[in-house]
């Protein structure tokens, strides 16, 4: 069959790197094929490429057999590609009718047709079971309506014919994101084809027909997605084997570390538990459980209502982030770009910037300040190696690296890691996990909040089960499994 | 640092310092009186004004904030200090003290509004502006006749080795800034506060503390200004520095300092500043209707800005 899309020897050069390198890749009506690589493989360039955002430098792309020159992202739209991006593209002081239809709203005697453009907002809403209303303003909508808010906006286009979504299900739970397959391989019936980039190797197996692996801007293989297992991928994606998913689980138990009695905030209530230093202690739950709203409690970022908060003896009632710091609690916020970086300033910057008592002696030591993060550099293993580039330019899982590092410089007693790998490759996560397993065995305080449970058997000790604001379960040793977890998320749910 | 990314980071105050030198090169061919060193350090002391205001408005721009009321903070301190000391004869050196120390708290007060008091910076430093110079007007009773004494003037048309006194002060101005900016805390707080406010408050960043002390910096800067001021025209005109934050603000732009904050740096406003400076005396040398000076510093504005976005888009 005559592909879709066909690319052939496409090359695209940066300054210092060939981010493209004499790339072919073929489309076939109505496939689901996912793209695969590290952050900073080629992937996000290709598709960059393919809706018009860059420039090629040389090669052909062709669709339905003529080549196509897209100027710019209009031009990509106009021939039927829409693209689902991980930062949306949505107007939040807009309705979700107004978002869906921005740009071609019905109208009729040369007005906005208003009743027509909310029903047909409320058929999509209602084919694709999301609960929202088509008047509701996204601003009162939580992050993973709004996801699917953007899915429907690009769903809505009538001659859409390729559909590209980066990570459409970073930010949804489970059970949303079985509701996106399904709708997915509706999709495919109606001879939609769909470019699928995801980090979560399972997900690949369960929704894509094939798999095309991207290496340092080339491409490495395409492959049926049933003929491979998840090892495959993995080998390919890093060029090597790697050996388990997760290092080894922490042998040390200490004294306990941070001790929460009955903190109570926005979003959770009454919450009592005890973090041993050493151990790896998780906190997982469903997304809107108030795992967030409990570590960003903790560490100050927002209001507490009552309780207190204990590190060893010491009362450390959670005022603001730099009594936190003041402490050495560090967090590694949920969203890296948002909260975790400053993306204007270098690395060294970033990674000095909770320690700036360190390098004032009193003026900065710019030397000392160079040495340090040159240090984290190497041990956290971040590409490119120069602490002076900006970290706008690093990929996600380089990005969590600085931020890591921001707070191994100011050498931290209690960890809190909130959501530690969404988004990023699999080579940087393992390497994150063997950080967070080293830190507790240096005899740190590490609290992991994630909702991927597979993680948190992974690298737990311990973990806390939440729901609706409050901790319903307390699992470790043998009952720390995806069962029981599951088990306790859906327990009492009638 | 390799040559490529300093190219790369700074085009636009590059970009200006290259027009700098062309403009420099243009005038010194159309007029032999341009290139002497009279007419140098006259243009050193005509952008000195706006370049130490400019120093105060590029840390506040940096920090992701704007100070409207800078020209009405300007006014405040030359009105002041000519009330207490031609008034009420207060020693002068006592009176401008006095009126520096109450410009540096309107300052802080922007600081104190925006930070506590949630109002934006365009807005609360709009009101400072309205509310300054009625002060102004309010002590001077719109009295423009009160003249400084013989010796005040010093600080406009002394030297200190051999270099203009407002020259001299300028670039200790300069350095201690841009030294500020680089090598404190504090410089550096301000650069993550204007790039992202919310990383730097979870890392620990005294936000109110920095915030406060951006604007009470500017005041201070705006205090200087007026001194300057005050001791060139010799009296206390009450308009005195009206539309002086549109030149402050066009210099820091100009010198490649982000309007949102966590980019910029002093030399680009010292560049900023001097192109200004050189334009508009280039344009009186060569005897082109003053009026044009405000068109062509406008044009340049827009026209910097423009080169360096164009460029940076075209990836």
């Amino acid at each position: 069959m005559e592909p879709l899309l066909k690319v052939r020897q496409v090359c695209k050069q940066f300054p210092g790197v060939l981010a493209l390198d004499h790339v072919d890749f073929d489309l076939a009506p109505g496939e689901v094929h996912a793209l695969l690589g590290e952050n900073g493989a080629g992937k996000s360039t290709l598709v960059k490429i393919i809706t018009g955002a860059y420039r090629l430098d040389s090669g052909t792309i062709s669709i339905d057999g003529k080549e196509v020159r897209f100027h710019g992202p209009v031009d990509s739209r106009e021939a039927g590609i829409g693209v689902i991006y991980q930062e949306f593209s949505l107007v939040n002081t807009l309705s979700v009718a107004e978002n869906i239809f921005l740009g071609d709203y019905p109208m009729r005697r040369g007005r906005i047709d208003w009743k027509a453009m909310n029903e047909a907002a409320a058929e999509l809403l209602q084919r694709f079971a999301v609960n929202a209303h088509p008047e509701d303003i996204l601003t009162s909508l939580g992050v993973a309506t709004r996801q699917m808010v953007e899915i429907l906006k690009v769903l809505n286009r009538k001659n859409l014919k390729i559909l590209i979504m980066d990570e459409p299900t970073s930010s949804l739970t489970d059970t949303e994101a079985r509701t996106l397959f399904g709708f997915i391989r509706k999709l495919r019936e109606q001879g939609v084809s769909v470019i699928y980039i995801s980090h979560r190797l399972d997900e690949i197996k369960q929704i894509c027909d094939r798999v095309t692996v991207f290496r340092n801007g080339q491409k490495i293989s395409t492959e049926p997605a049933h003929d491979l297992s998840v090892a495959d991928i993995v080998t390919k994606m890093l060029g090597a084997e790697l050996a388990e998913h997760y290092p080894p689980k922490s042998k040390a138990t200490g004294a306990p570390g941070l001790q929460v009695e009955h903190l109570s905030g926005p979003g959770f209530e009454d919450v009592s538990f005890v973090a041993r230093q050493g151990e790896v202690l998780g906190i997982t739950g469903l997304v809107g459980a108030g795992k967030s709203e409990l570590v960003e409690t903790i560490f100050g970022a927002r209001r507490h209502t009552g309780g207190t908060v204990m590190m060893g003896d010491v009362k450390v009632d959670p005022k603001s982030p730099r009594s936190a710091v003041a402490n050495r609690i560090g967090l590694l916020p949920e969203s890296r770009k948002e909260q975790g970086l400053v993306l204007g300033l270098s690395c060294a910057q970033n990674i000095t910037l909770a320690s700036l008592d360190k390098i004032s002696r009193p003026f900065l030591a710019l030397g000392e300040e160079m040495r340090l993060a040159s240090e984290k550099f190497e041990t956290l293993e971040v590409r490119p190696g120069d602490p002076q580039n900006a970290a706008v330019n690093l990929s996600g899982g380089n990005q969590q690296k600085v931020v890591l590092a921001k707070w191994l410089t100011r050498d931290c007693r209690v960890l809190l890691f909130d959501e530690p790998t969404r988004g990023i490759d699999v080579g940087a996560k393992f390497q994150i996990y063997a950080m967070i397993v080293q830190l507790a065995e240096a005899g740190n305080t590490v609290i992991v909040s994630s909702s991927e449970i597979e993680e948190i058997c992974g690298i737990c000790n311990r973990t806390l089960v939440m729901r609706n604001g409050r901790i319903v379960a307390d699992l470790a040793g043998d009952e720390l499994t995806k069962e029981d977890i599951l088990a306790a998320i859906s327990r009492g749910e009638k | 640092m390799s040559i490529n990314r300093v190219v790369r980071e700074n085009r636009q105050p590059i970009i200006a310092a290259v027009s700098l030198v062309g403009v420099v090169v243009l005038l010194t061919f159309l007029s032999e009186y341009f290139l002497t060193t009279n007419n140098m350090f006259n243009i050193g002391k005509q952008a000195s004004i706006n370049l130490i205001i400019g120093l105060g408005m590029t840390v506040v721009i940096i920090s992701a904030g704007i100070d409207l009321s800078v020209g009405s903070l300007l006014a405040l301190t030359i009105s002041v200090s000519a009330v207490l000391s031609v008034v009420h004869g207060m020693n002068i050196v006592l009176a401008t003290s006095i009126a520096v120390v109450l410009t540096v708290l309107a300052g802080v007060l922007n600081g104190v509004i925006i930070q506590f008091g949630k109002v934006p910076a365009f807005i609360a430093t709009l009101g400072m502006m309205g509310v300054g110079r009625g002060v102004v007007l309010l002590i001077s009773r719109g009295n423009p006749s009160m003249s400084f004494p013989k010796s005040f003037l010093w600080i406009a048309d002394g030297t200190i080795l051999g270099i203009p006194f407002p020259i001299f002060l300028s670039l200790i101005m300069v350095a201690l800034t841009a030294g500020m900016l680089k090598y404190t805390r504090f410089g550096r707080a301000v650069y993550a506060i204007g790039g992202n406010e919310e990383a730097a408050r979870l890392s620990g960043i005294n936000i109110p503390a920095v915030r406060v002390a951006t604007y009470g910096i500017c005041g201070f800067c705006c205090a200087l200004a007026g001194i300057i001021f005050a001791a060139r025209v010799g009296a206390a005109p009450p308009s005195a520095g009206v539309g002086y934050e549109l030149n402050a603000i066009a210099a820091v732009i100009i010198g490649g300092t982000a309007l949102n904050g966590g980019k910029g740096n002093v030399l680009g406003t010292v560049v900023g500043a001097l192109l200004m400076a050189v334009i508009s005396n280039g344009l009186n040398i060569i005897d082109v209707d003053p009026y044009w000076q405000s068109i062509v510093i406008g044009l340049i504005i827009v026209f910097a800005v423009m080169m360096s976005n164009l460029r940076s888009a075209a990836t």
